[in-house]
């Protein structure tokens, strides 16, 4: 009766353990924790307030040298994940500002529309950062020269064939940042700049 | 699987209902099939490592075995052959002076062939950027790739635990396990596998075979010190973590007083982290009645580096003094060297020159046994270095003593030794925390170079990832280390202490760290108001 | 040597006290540590006051802040006696609405005749944030159903011993800790009415932007089943499915969703009300009938979106008029005043400081 009950309880245990991921080293633990695991404490520009007004959310998103993506509108270079006030400051006033309640960070996401094309930003205390640039006309074109209405082989010619693809959806990837090209009947139909924060 | 995780907890729980239903003689078979799932849990390939050891450890001490068999048979033979006193006793001796010798051989292919398992997964890379390195000073361009070998759980700890029985078992100091599966048990018994404490054989074997029954006293004794490895690990060591991680990430930004603060909370975190670790895989083995060895014992209150190293890690230290110290500063070679060198440095520093040699030999052994690493390496010569100076220094202090007689027994001169050992082990330290030796080194320049008096002064401890409330919580679990460690004091064990207390009281100050360690432990998501904001309100 | 009678008496006394002891403590604990989301994400509090309602409604909305927000169970009753419960939370994807609709079910002193289901979840078909999934658990009461919730929206690093014993999700909650915690610890405040939060300020619509083009608008996998499981659920408990996409301008509803709800639809014989093409029938002017620029009607907003609807259903379903019940109308009437009174309260805020201080009904 005593081995019953015991192996009963056994089996109540199994059931509680969770099924999730564990967080097991596999590495040889040895006594001194690693600290100078290589990690840089950069890595999360969410927690790092970026020093409140500086151009760029601390960030070390450039670990080789391949030039990140970014967008040239006239003189002025939008780089992704700039702070938006640096844009704003230097393309004028947008056409209308719009604010959703962000569902990931304290504060709202908000799009800024110009007439060519939005911004899309994400709050980190009191200052927005860039995470998205779209299309929305054939009137601008990418800093590498594509428009909407370009075709895929354009696309290609001009950024190579290494490219994620999922469903028309052409994403080029340079470190954190992307570009993204809708593809309709081998014509782009949309351009979007992809940013990715880190808790994504 | 995590010691401070509710998986490990159900594990133990399971593993004790199981050992408490299985007759007496086949429990320890149930601890080893428990030590083998939880080694399982961090990857069923690391598996075949462990096992390797074990089976190249018993083929090897088990043909020890037969030779002494024979050798004991031959002796006996001796016997009925009517020699004379003389020639029996050469006989004998030249029988087991053959059988020594072959014993040796399979004694040192045992250990070859452990120790090279360790040093082939642990070290192979290491060796190779070396040798790209030494490649790069000769402007060779060619460079050999990393062959990134992912390290089995604990087999460190484990390989020394099984070497240190090898050795004993070759100096008859230790009987040799029959049962592969009992070997196999001292090898993985999953308390000490990941993090020690490193045991031997002869004091592990008393109880770790014996199927104790579960009973009251032991689930007690056991779940008391499980809890204060859980307080230790959540409450300080855990919860400090973040700012430890991000000083040392950013040595650029945070010098000179920082510098300090990170090698002070350094000490704090890595002896509660590990001296927590510890008193879980304790506790864990008291359950089923085990014994483990100690391996910590209040080493902040160590009043010079050798009483250091007799009071923190006490395990490593004793078997590095054991299986490499030893036997290397009393070889015949060691004192052959002893003898040439007398002529060099003189009598007098030829006779301590074998202890120096092995002392740094051990120390860059120590060190890299911590870690793959010329940081490890530095700071094991770092230590061995100091003990060496220390032991020269001596006779100076043996003067001043002298002079001095009553003043080790004073408290302020005591407390002075404990502040300059405590510091002293905090800057050998530093080589664990900062990437790279020059960054270290320029570490602890900044403390003359760059004090950074003025942005303590206006920043404080503020931007370091720690609120003040985890500041104030760690500080409230340090001072119940302290509350600890002062019941612990003379040797005893602080639950003996514990026990002398009355039940309600006892029982409250349990739940007390009981619910201390469940709300202040940092674990699970943490809270934070902002991130339940829909934002429509 | 064994032990005498009564030193065994002593030892399972002592173990009596003790675990004893610890239960209390740990529920007191848990109880002062979780959000009670008297002034900080009120939306929280929503799933559970269902619990403390007479759950005896004719109608049950499902979905999230585009029910809970647009939906005024008190126009449904005022002008036509329906009886309603909105079972809506913060981004309430479909499968929570599934389960909840279990849940409704399992609990419900009075089954519903009709379920609402508004259609803006569709579009995620995997779980989203964990916080969200917090608000909208948290407030079930324990059952099966919850357990099975709980499976179904997981993220990774969720388990379910936080979601049972939430002391392990809050407990660091005590860094935080405010006198509302003490203030609410024996009772939760009350954020709604039947289920709808009121928000009488108006900030008008400026500007709406583009959206952006999707690769592909079918819906997944994932939604489809649920929607497909509250679709066969209603079916097995005789409940009127009625499936409506609430008129906010933002997040922008593409048409190749919607065609795909009215597919659904009309496969499966259902109503289907796309308010954002009726925004002229119903009245709405988003330059008064929002208070967040386009994204929610504020109460007025939602008194003339509801009066609307009413009209639909009861011309097109029977449901009961319970106006005349003692019972209903004595309950109702309460709900009424508590209604009428955060309105105003509301309104004077706004008058005297531009802006409004007070979200809770008490």
């Amino acid at each position: 009766m005593r081995r019953f009950l015991v192996l009963l309880f056994i089996l109540t245990l199994f059931m509680l353990v969770a099924c999730n991921d564990s967080d097991d080293s596999t590495s040889d633990v040895s006594p001194t924790p690693v600290v100078t695991d290589g990690t840089n404490g950069n890595d999360n520009p969410n927690t790092d307030n970026p020093n409140n007004g500086d151009i760029k959310n601390t960030d070390d998103p450039n670990i080789d040298d391949t030039p990140l993506f970014s967008l040239s509108v006239g003189d002025f270079v939008v780089e992704m994940n700039m702070n938006v006030e640096y844009a704003l400051a230097a393309l004028g006033e947008p056409l209308g500002v719009f604010e959703a309640p962000s569902c990931a960070f304290d504060g709202v996401d908000r799009i800024f529309q110009y007439q060519n094309f939005q911004l899309l930003t994400y709050p980190i205390g009191d200052d927005d950062f860039i995470h998205t640039i779209s299309f929305r006309n054939d009137l601008i074109r990418t800093t590498e020269g594509i428009r909407i209405g370009s075709s895929i082989n354009d696309v290609l010619q001009a950024y190579g064939d290494e490219y994620e693809y999922d469903l028309g959806l052409y994403r080029f990837i340079r470190d954190r940042t992307s570009i993204e090209f809708l593809i309709e009947n081998d014509i782009v139909v949309q351009i979007i700049y992809g940013y990715t924060i880190n808790n994504q | 699987m995590l010691f401070t995780s509710f998986n490990f907890l159900i594990f133990l729980a399971v593993l004790v209902a199981l050992y408490a239903i299985t007759p007496q003689r086949f429990r320890w078979f149930v601890l080893l099939v428990g030590s083998m799932t939880f080694y399982g849990f961090a990857g069923l390939h690391f598996l075949i490592y462990i096992n390797a050891t074990i089976v190249i450890t018993y083929l090897c001490t088990i043909k020890i075995k037969h030779l002494r068999l024979l050798r004991d048979a031959e002796i006996e033979k001796l016997n009925d052959l009517g020699l004379s006193q003389e020639n029996l006793k050469e006989a004998r001796r030249s029988l087991r002076d053959k059988t020594k010798r072959k014993a040796k051989g399979w004694t040192t292919l045992c250990l070859v062939l452990i120790i090279g398992i360790l040093a082939t997964v642990k070290y192979t890379d290491f060796a190779i950027e070396n040798f790209n390195t030494i490649l790069r000073l000769f402007n060779d361009t060619q460079q050999f790739s990393l062959i990134g070998i992912a390290v089995p759980l604990g087999i460190s700890f484990y390989t020394f635990q099984t070497v240190g029985y090898v050795i004993d078992v070759y100096r008859e100091k230790a009987e040799i396990v029959k049962n592969p599966l009992k070997l196999a048990l001292f090898t993985s018994f999953f308390p000490q596998v990941i993090q020690g404490p490193i045991s031997r054989f002869e004091n592990l074997s008393k109880t770790l075979y014996s199927g104790t029954q579960i009973n009251r006293h032991g689930l007690a004794r056991g779940s008391q010190r499980i809890l204060w490895g859980f307080f230790k690990k959540l409450v300080i060591a855990d919860r400090l973590w973040p700012a430890l991680a991000f000083l040392a990430t950013h040595p650029e930004e945070y010098q000179g007083i920082y510098y300090l603060f990170a090698i002070a909370l350094y000490a704090v975190v890595l002896y509660c982290d590990f001296s927590g670790g510890i008193d879980i895989a304790i506790g864990a083995a008291e359950l089923f009645g085990v014994r483990l060895p100690e391996n910590f014992n209040r080493p902040f209150y160590s009043r010079s580096i050798q009483e250091y190293w007799q009071r923190w890690h006490m395990t490593m230290y004793s078997w590095f003094r054991d299986y490499v110290f030893y036997p290397m500063a009393a070889s015949k070679r060691m004192l052959r060297f002893s003898k040439a060198s007398r002529r060099v440095v003189g009598n007098n520093f030829a006779k301590r020159l074998p202890v120096h040699i092995s002392l740094i030999f051990v120390w860059f052994l120590t060190g890299l046994w911590h870690g793959a690493t010329w940081n490890f390496i530095m700071w094991g010569m770092a230590n061995g270095i100091v003990l060496m100076i220390s032991l020269e220094l001596t006779p100076l202090y043996e003067r001043f003593n002298k002079h001095f007689p009553t003043l080790s027994n004073e408290w302020f001169y005591r407390s002075i030794q404990i502040f300059r050992t405590f510091w002293l082990m905090n800057f050998i330290r530093s080589f664990d925390i900062y990437d790279g030796v020059k960054n270290t080194f320029r570490m602890m320049w900044s403390v003359v170079a760059n004090f950074s008096l003025n942005e303590f002064l206006t920043f404080g401890l503020s931007e370091l990832k720690l609120s003040t409330e985890e500041y104030i919580s760690a500080l409230a679990g340090l001072l119940i280390v302290f509350f600890v460690s002062f019941l612990g004091r003379g040797d005893i064990d602080f639950r003996d202490r514990l026990g002398e207390i009355k039940w309600p009281l006892r029982y409250t100050l349990t739940g007390v760290v009981l619910f201390m360690t469940l709300v202040l432990g940092a674990y699970g998501h943490g809270f934070d108001a902002r991130q339940f904001i829909y934002n429509i309100f | 040597m064994g032990l005498t009678r009564g030193s065994l008496f002593t030892i399972y006394f002592k173990i009596a006290v003790a675990v004893i002891a610890f239960v209390v403590v740990f529920f007191t604990l848990q109880r002062l540590l979780v959000p009670k989301y008297a002034s900080t994400a009120i939306e929280g509090g929503l799933i559970r006051e269902y619990y403390n309602s007479p759950m005896n409604h004719d109608v049950i909305f499902l979905g999230d802040c585009e029910v809970y927000a647009n939906f005024s169970p008190i126009t449904l009753w005022e002008v036509y006696g329906i009886t309603s419960y909105i079972r809506g939370s913060p981004q309430q994807l479909i499968w929570h609405s599934y389960y909840l609709l279990e849940d409704t079910l399992h609990f419900a002193n009075v089954k519903p005749k009709m379920v609402v289901l508004n259609v803006m979840a569709m579009q995620y078909d995997e779980p989203q944030y964990e916080p969200y999934n917090r608000l909208t658990i948290d407030g079930m009461r324990l059952s099966l159903i919850k357990l099975r919730a709980i499976r179904s929206s997981r993220l990774e690093g969720e388990d379910y011993l936080s979601y049972i014993l939430p002391f392990f999700r809050y407990k660091d909650h005590w860094q935080s800790l405010s006198s509302e915690d003490f203030r609410y610890f024996f009772r939760n405040p009350q954020v709604s009415i039947s289920g709808f939060m009121i928000r009488s300020d108006t900030v008008p619509v400026e500007f709406i932007p583009d959206p952006i083009r999707l690769p592909d608008y079918k819906f997944g996998d994932k939604a489809t089943h649920y929607l497909n499981k509250i679709l066969e659920l209603t079916k097995e408990h005789d409940i009127e499915l009625v499936l409506v996409k609430a008129p906010v301008l933002w997040p922008y509803w593409f048409e190749q969703w919607d065609e795909q709800i009215i597919a659904f639809a009309n496969d499966n014989d259902l109503l289907y009300v796309n308010f954002l093409h009726h925004l002229d029938d119903v009245g709405l002017d988003f330059t008064q009938h929002t208070f967040n620029a386009g994204l929610h009607l504020n109460v007025f907003g939602a008194q003339l979106l509801s009066g609307y609807f009413g009209g639909i259903i009861s011309e097109n379903y029977i449901l009961p008029d319970r106006r005349e019940d003692a019972g209903f109308s004595a309950y109702w009437e309460e709900l009424t005043k508590q209604y009428k009174h955060l309105i105003s309260k509301q309104l004077e805020e706004i008058k005297e400081t531009g802006s409004i201080h007070s979200f809770l009904i008490k």
